[in-house]
Order: C-alpha cells, then structure tokens, then sequence
C-alpha cells in the first residue's frame, strides 16, 4: 500500500515538474525536455499492455493540460508504449513475449538503457513534432531529433538518479 | 456470440489501443485549433476526391439509363428534322407556283409519316455473306417486317422476321439486300448492294455514265420507296469505275455506318406503308 502511495505520488509529482519547470527549459527555441517519458518508459512490463496504454494515456492528457497541443502527448505516449515492447523484444530475440514482460528494467545495465530508451523516445517525439505542426518538412524532423536528444539526456540522468537498483 | 468474444478477447490489446489512439487524435482535432482546420482541410480534401470517385462510378453505372434517355431524345430530334425536311422541300418546291401555302394538305409532307421506335442490336454478324441484326423489339413495339433499321450513322438494314418481343433483320451486309440510293443533291437514282468482301465497303450501280460523279459524294436512300424515307446517308462514293458497254457507272462506296460498333438503332415505320403495298399489289 505504502509502496502503492509512493508510486502514485511519484508520478504526479513528475507530471506536475513536467508542467512547471521541463516544459520551461526550452533550448535555442527547438524543443523542452520530456523527463516525464521516465514514467513510460520505466512502466513494469509484467503490466498488461491495456493498464499500460490506460496509463500513458491518462499521463499524456495530465501533460497536454500544460503544454499545448492537448491530445497530441497521449498520441505520442501511445505510439511509444507499443513500440517499447516490440523494441526490446528485436533486443533480446531469445526471450519471446512472455520473457520480454519479465524483463526488470531498473535492473538493466548502465549500457543498455540507451539503446533502449533512444527508439522510443525518438518515436514520441516526432509524433508530437509532426502533430503539433501538421508537417514533415525539415524543420519538424530537426526538432525531432534535437528534442530526442535532449530528452533522452535529461530521462537517463533521472533514471540513473531515482530508478537504477 | 461466443466466438466474437473470444476474438475481441484474443485482440483486446490492440482494440485499446486503436480505440486510444482514436480518442486522442480526437482530442488532438477537437481541441486544438490548427489541426483542427488542418483536418477540416484534409478530410475535404479526401472526401472530394472519394466524392468524385462516386460521381463517376455512379455516373457510369447509369449510362444505360442516360443512353435509353439520349436515345428517346434523339429519335424525338429526328422525327422532328424530318418533319422540317418535308415542309422545307415541299414550300422550296411550290415557292415558284404559289406562295399560298395555308391551303396545302397534309399529303404535301410525305416525310412526316415516318415514325421511329428505338432499339438496340443484341446480335450482329458481319463475317458471313448474309449478315444479320437482331433487335431487341418485336411485334408487341410496333415493328412489322420490312421496315427499315437504321443507326445515328445512316442505313443498318431491313427487319425480315419479328417475333413477340425480338426481329431479326437483313443487315444492309447482305447480299440479298438491294437499295434504292441516290446520289445526293443529284437526283440520279441507282441500285445499292453489297457484295461480300469488306464489310467497310458496297456498290452502287446503274448511275448513268453522263452524270457527273467524284469521290466523296455522298449516297443517301431515295424517295422510291417505303421502308426508308428519302435522304438516309448509306456512305460516301471512295472510288469510281466506269463501264463504258453498258453506259454506266460502278461505284465504290465506304459505308457511314460501322457494323463493328452496331449498338443503338432504329426501326422505321411507314404509316402508310400498307396502303402503298397493296396499290402496289394490284399492279402486280
């Protein structure tokens, strides 16, 4: 239960800095960090993937309450929460689906993480560049790529920080 | 029931998923205002395209009915631009005798007693000697034998036999079938026939040699006689010879209409085909 309340706790408070000050860390004008992708990314895989898309769904709401376009956050985190699993199954062919819900991902290597959260981030980002601007033209695929980065960077440092066992 | 269960159970996963991401582009449509006109503009945008697609399917699919339409309304045109024939040959005729044209009796426009019933070939044969046309109207359409079938190009041939609802017809490619043609704008009057060959291409004979013929005059039916009214275009003479033993020409004519193409026609009737033949009879 108290573990239950910390985790709950936890994300909103995530979502709430999400909102309050990442959303203000704008750089050079091309794209704020996502640090809340921390939460999607580090959903425990036994989770079925229905509460899983539930879940990112409602954070992607919660976050497009802050930061506009509304709906375009959820479209994004759905389209990571699929592709996650699919991801770390091509990662690790010998496990098959069953193996990939047990993976336990704050116990990966310090190595791995980036090459497993890089995709997906680089996913969710684009979904919400090309939602937020309606376009594929250069311009949306830099802010694309400069968001990943940037989010990636500051998603790692926290994971490293707060999850990592 | 159970097994659509079972299946929405086996997909579950991805039912939520879709049914999510729906929700949220929703959202993403409904609440922000550039992409909302970003897809008002896109699915406009599809919409007409799928919209036009429609049009023209369903256009298409109600060309038969526009055809049977265009055809009603052609034959309408017809009977009309022969009506106007007659009175226009008839006044150009008695101009020069009188021009008290209010006292002229119906007989004075032969032309008009032409009526015509729309059709369609549903058999045609243009490879043998002695083609024929079946045409998809009979005797309860008013058709009777020997009435003339002619196409939006000119002559197609003449009804031989007529059942209930069916006829079947001589077409003008048979070698029994003999016209009377004319020259137009000449008033020389030959027999057409053709004979076998290319079914692009007949004769017309017995056009003296001192009338003056040349390549591409036209032949049309003449007035001598009952089955078609005067002035239907048969083709077009395409080459000229001379028989200068018996005094006459043999000329080549292209035929106007396209047997490989027969499709829409008419039957004409006479209205007073009857009463001609059986004057004709008691000469006989």
């Amino acid at each position: 239960m108290e573990q239950t309340i910390k985790t709950v706790f936890g994300y909103v408070l995530m979502l709430v800095l999400q909102g309050v000050v990442f959303d203000r860390m704008t750089l050079w004008d091309l794209a704020s960090p996502s640090a809340y992708l921390v939460l999607a990314l580090f959903l425990p895989l036994r989770l079925s993937p229905t509460w899983e898309y539930l879940a990112v769904f409602g954070m992607g709401m919660a976050v497009g309450l802050f930061a506009k376009p509304i709906g375009a956050h959820a479209v994004g985190l759905l389209a990571l929460a699929w592709f996650r699993r699919r991801w770390l199954a091509v990662l690790n062919p010998n496990l098959g689906e069953k193996g990939v819900s047990e993976i336990a991902l704050e116990r990966m290597s310090l190595r791995s993480w980036p090459v497993y959260m890089a995709p997906p981030v680089l996913i969710y980002e684009f979904t919400v560049a090309v939602a937020a601007n309606l376009s594929l033209s250069a311009d949306v695929w830099l802010k694309a790529l400069f968001g990943t980065v940037y989010s990636l960077s500051v998603c790692l440092v926290i994971s490293v920080i707060f999850i990592r066992k | 029931m159970s097994r659509l269960f079972a299946l929405f159970l086996a997909y579950r996963h991805t039912v939520v998923f879709v049914a999510l991401f729906s929700l949220s582009l929703g959202i993403l449509v409904r609440f922000n205002r550039d992409q909302s006109l970003f897809f008002t503009r896109w699915s406009l945008a599809v919409g007409g395209y799928f919209h036009a697609k429609h049009s023209t399917l369903v256009n298409y699919l109600s060309l038969g009915e526009e055809n049977a339409k265009l055809q009603a309304e052609n034959m309408a045109l017809r009977q009309k631009a022969i009506t106007l024939e007659s009175q226009l040959n008839t006044y150009k005729y008695r101009a020069p005798y009188s021009t008290d044209f209010s006292v002229l009796p119906d007989s004075a426009f032969p032309l008009s007693r032409y009526v015509f019933i729309p059709c369609r070939a549903i058999e045609n044969s243009v490879v043998h000697n002695y083609n024929h046309i079946v045409l998809n109207v009979g005797r309860r359409h008013g058709v009777e034998p020997q009435m003339g079938v002619i196409s939006a190009d000119g002559v197609a041939g003449v009804v031989t036999q007529v059942s209930e609802n069916y006829s079947l017809g001589m077409s003008l490619l048979n070698k029994n079938l003999k016209l009377s043609a004319q020259i137009h704008g000449k008033k020389v009057r030959g027999s057409f026939q053709w004979e076998g060959g290319s079914p692009r291409y007949g004769s017309l004979h017995y056009i003296p040699l001192h009338y003056k013929v040349a390549v591409g005059d036209t032949v049309t039916t003449s007035q001598y006689s009952t089955i078609f009214p005067e002035g239907m275009i048969i083709g077009k003479i395409s080459h000229i010879n001379s028989r200068e033993s018996d005094g006459f020409y043999d000329l080549d004519v292209q035929l106007n209409t396209d047997f490989h193409a027969l499709d829409f026609l008419y039957v004409v009737k006479h209205a007073h085909k009857h009463e001609i033949d059986s004057l004709l009879r008691t000469i006989n």
